[in-house]
């Protein structure tokens, strides 16, 4: 039976988790993360891209779940990521394709530290469900 | 002889036709829309249903008779078949635009070839003609494979076809040709594949008695 993509969207993250030998969610397993990214860059091609986007994104979706109190929740796309506060909704896995693409200067460390200020500002409408 | 009162109305009843039944109002609401089709449960079994509208989400089934009809999800509906159609449900694979993340959906089959599976996606909630320029993507699935994304722009739809289907020495002319368009033609290439995978499996086959 195909599982809740919920469940296995957990399963990933929980799999990256221990590959990467860290003990929790947080901000030093994003900092693991990161460096994983870099060494993989080279060796990855277009092909075994995608699949690699999926497992890290989880990764990064569940840390800021436990992080900032987040959940993971539908865009009106239908595409999923994570909402925070009611208001705010994050696509871990475009932050994860992007510093393969481009390195550090998209680096999902830089995009973790930013998360404080963001969820400072102003609550705007809500755009998910 | 005049028959008695009696007799008379005995022979009356039974020559008299059956009486009508009344009409009865059924207060439930009756929806007997969509058409005849078979959906198929995770457990692999097939069951006939009712099919009514479905998009990317969701398909909307009932009994045969148009009764009971519900809103079913991915993790509930295998496949379904209406009108020729077979759609399936689908998980896990990002759209190329911003690296969004379909955790599951139903996409339309386009052909199954081998082991290639050939889907068509929509991601848009209510496709109009127009807006299906822009928001359908082909996946493609070899065996129970993750699925991938078949890219639209000559230059790595190429490379894909070409790593997948490159042991075919006319899939390889006719990409290297460079006149294949992914929507039209990526269907004829997998057959092309396939079929060139049968002649080949039995022309090795070794000839038993």
């Amino acid at each position: 039976m195909p599982e809740n993509p919920l469940a296995q969207l957990r399963t990933a993250a929980e799999a990256v988790r221990q590959q990467l030998q860290v003990n929790s969610f947080d901000e030093a397993a994003v900092q693991r993360l990161e460096t994983f990214i870099e060494e993989q860059r080279p060796l990855l091609t277009k092909e075994t891209t995608q699949g690699v986007v999926v497992a890290l994104g989880a990764f990064l979706g569940e840390c800021l779940v436990q992080s900032f109190k987040g959940e993971w929740a539908s865009a009106p796309d239908g595409t999923t990521g994570v909402g925070i506060r009611g208001d705010l909704f994050f696509n871990p896995f475009f932050r994860v394709a992007m510093q393969l693409e481009k390195g550090l200067s998209e680096s999902v460390v830089g995009f973790f530290a930013s998360m404080p200020a963001r969820l400072a500002e102003p609550p705007k409408k809500r755009g998910w469900i | 002889m005049a028959a008695s009162p009696a007799h008379a109305q005995r022979v009356t009843s039974a020559a008299a036709p059956p009486p009508t039944p009344a009409p009865v109002f059924n207060p439930a609401p009756y929806r007997a829309t969509g058409s005849v089709g078979s959906y198929q449960t995770p457990d692999g079994h097939w069951h006939p249903v009712r099919v009514g509208t479905w998009q990317r989400d969701r398909v909307y089934l009932g009994d045969i008779d148009g009764q009971g009809v519900r809103p079913y999800f991915p993790a509930e509906v295998k496949a379904f078949v209406s009108i020729g159609d077979t759609v399936a449900a689908v998980q896990s694979f990002v759209l190329p635009k911003k690296h969004r993340l379909v955790a599951q959906g139903f996409a339309r089959q386009l052909t199954r070839q081998g082991s290639y599976t050939l889907f068509q996606y929509d991601h848009t909630e209510n496709p109009t003609l127009l807006s299906s320029l822009t928001s359908q993507v082909m996946l493609l699935r070899r065996g129970q494979e993750p699925l991938l994304v078949v890219p639209t722009k000559a230059k790595p739809y190429r490379a894909l076809m070409l790593k997948l289907l490159g042991d075919c020495p006319a899939v390889v002319r006719q990409l290297q040709a460079g006149a294949v368009h992914p929507w039209r033609d990526t269907q004829a290439l997998l057959a092309t594949y396939a079929s060139w995978q049968n002649q080949t499996a039995s022309a090795t086959r070794p000839i038993t008695h």
